[in-house]
């Protein structure tokens, strides 16, 4: 989930730096996004990766707040995905290979 | 203020005009309640007016975004278990814990919507961070000073 949070959060720093828009905060973004209605797409998918993210990496229980086969089905699919399409229309660029995640193999040793 | 408009002891008294351009520098002998006087410059009496106007309006904005706030769990209290408020620095921030032990996705579309309203209407209240937490671990991120939302849920017992 912090790994797609931190994707989103260079997707949207992608966009407002094509827009002429420089920030150096969590904060100066989110302010920017919020405020504009041209970027309330963007903000919607944003918003709900962070605040996921913020909860996540802190919570006591991580799998009990977001189980496993739901980061996939809705963090990726649901926030991160139209979160890349919205920034893919404002950067006029070609879609990327998607993402799949795999569980982990317990007796990798390669970990 | 126009030259010498010293105030009268009795009686009715005109209005007395403080100017930023012509009384900026200007000191002022002000009375207080128990007879104490302060002197002030017309700077300083402008700036203190404008900090107390602020902060009522501030204060104005903040409770009727607290209502808001109050209609927004009222009308999701399906997916709302409780609801805190807690004033910090630099911002405000807002928790809603859901009914379900998990991570509530629905609450969490109704609340990036919200976000956007709150931004937009309450300006003047400065940055508000909504966020969703579990109820169950709800000590780690809600500070113990926060202030709870009661009412909008007729099961609520607080």
């Amino acid at each position: 989930m912090t790994a797609a949070f931190y994707a989103g959060v260079h997707i949207v720093t992608a966009v407002l730096a094509k827009d002429g828009k420089s920030v150096s905060s969590h904060t100066e973004r989110d302010a920017i996004l919020q405020q504009s209605n041209s970027y309330r797409e963007l903000w919607t998918h944003y918003y709900q990766l962070k605040d996921l993210s913020l909860t996540a990496r802190y919570v006591a229980d991580q799998k009990q707040w977001v189980a496993y086969e739901s980061i996939d089905s809705h963090v990726i699919r649901r926030y991160l995905y139209p979160l890349e399409k919205s920034a893919i229309r404002a950067l006029c660029i070609d879609t990327p290979p998607r993402i799949t995640l795999q569980q982990k193999d317990e007796s990798d040793p390669s970990d | 203020m126009s030259e010498g408009a010293t105030a009268p002891d009795t009686g009715p008294r005109a209005v007395l005009q403080i100017s930023w351009r012509l009384d900026r520098e200007q000191q002022f002998v002000i009375e207080l309640p128990q007879e104490d006087r302060i002197v002030q410059t017309g700077e300083q009496i402008i700036k203190a007016c404008d900090l107390q106007i602020t902060g009522v309006l501030w204060s104005k904005e903040f409770r009727a975004m607290l209502g808001r706030i109050g209609e927004f769990c009222a009308s999701n209290k399906e997916h709302i278990s409780a609801c805190y408020t807690s004033l910090r620095s630099n911002k405000i921030c807002v928790f809603f814990c859901p009914r379900s032990e998990s991570f509530d996705f629905e609450l969490s579309d109704a609340l990036a919507e919200f976000s956007i309203e709150i931004s937009e209407r309450y300006s003047l209240v400065g940055r508000v961070h909504l966020r969703q937490v579990p109820l169950w671990d709800v000590e780690s991120f809600v500070p113990s000073d926060s202030l709870q939302f009661t009412g909008w849920d007729s099961e609520s017992k607080s």
